[in-house]
């Protein structure tokens, strides 16, 4: 159970990356950049900046988890 | 439909006719097909922003105006009493929000909305006429197990486990919602993709394999 809300926000803005990297019709990388990588960039910045020892290890669990569920599956 | 006429150099023509035969067979109209989706693909990297985008991985991007009327359909549907609204904001943004707003919560430089179901619509709307919040990319709409989460301006991600023949009756009493004629059941149709580069334009409908 993820409680932390900036831990929620970097696993659904990883996961909307990982969705939208194996969708058919991908929009401009101006896009991408935009709605995609900035939004996880900051969350990256939140947790480095507010973050425990414990999120950090949730952080890495969580992102795991999404990279085995929509990514390394879809590679398989 | 339009007749298009164009010139290839003969090696790109062979390489094109080949992975359309490997992927669609030598059926009737495949050609057309494939021309179809390079120059739609071609369209939209080159920076058309669809008015609509849909695709069964769960994945949205909604011209923003759309969001109330997306919002509200997906509440309807979603069995959670409690809908919890977050995002980041600044302190000037606090200090309008605290003059505005009585019941919120601040984690760190996040303000979080608990709200029932039924003031969810009416609070979303303040906020996105004060705030702007639909530009948001922090703005993150939670519900009992599944949450949504987006970039900013209309571009959306569903996390969580929702059964897809589900996600499918959100999807078609969304379009109507729109008045959007969809020529087809969705049901548990997976691996499709609904676009609509304009808003009159025609919906496209999409499937293809991953």
């Amino acid at each position: 159970m993820v409680k932390s809300i900036y831990l929620k926000r970097l696993f659904g803005h990883f996961s909307n990356l990982a969705e939208h990297a194996i969708r058919p019709y991908e929009p401009t990388p101006t896009h991408l950049k935009k709605r995609l990588l900035l939004p996880l960039c900051e969350d990256i910045f939140e947790l480095l900046k507010t973050g425990t020892k414990n999120d950090f290890q949730e952080a890495f669990t969580g992102l795991s988890e999404i990279c085995k569920k929509k990514i390394l599956k879809e590679s398989a | 439909m339009s007749n298009l006429r164009i010139n290839l150099p003969e090696e790109l023509d062979k390489e094109f006719r080949a992975i359309i035969a490997s992927k669609y067979g030598f059926s009737k109209g495949a050609l057309s097909l494939a021309t179809q989706d390079a120059i739609l693909k071609w369209i939209i990297k080159n920076g058309k922003e669809p008015w609509l985008y849909i695709d069964s991985n769960m994945t949205f991007d909604i011209n923003s105006h759309l969001l109330p009327k997306f919002f509200e359909i997906f509440s309807e549907f979603v069995n959670s009493e409690i809908i919890i609204l977050s995002f980041r904001c600044t302190k000037e943004e606090i200090e309008l929000i605290t003059k505005v707003f009585e019941k919120f919560e601040i984690e760190g430089e996040n303000v979080i909305f608990h709200l029932n179901k039924s003031e969810f619509m009416q609070t979303y709307i303040q906020l996105s006429s004060i705030l702007q919040i639909q530009f948001k990319s922090s703005l993150m709409i939670e519900y009992n197990d599944i949450y949504l989460i987006g970039g900013g301006n209309g571009c959306l991600n569903l996390c969580g486990d929702l059964p897809l023949a589900q996600f499918n009756q959100i999807v078609t009493r969304f379009l109507k919602s729109l008045e959007i004629e969809l020529k087809m059941e969705l049901s548990d149709l997976k691996n499709y993709q609904l676009m609509l580069l304009n808003p009159k334009s025609e919906l496209i409908i999409l499937t293809e394999n991953r």
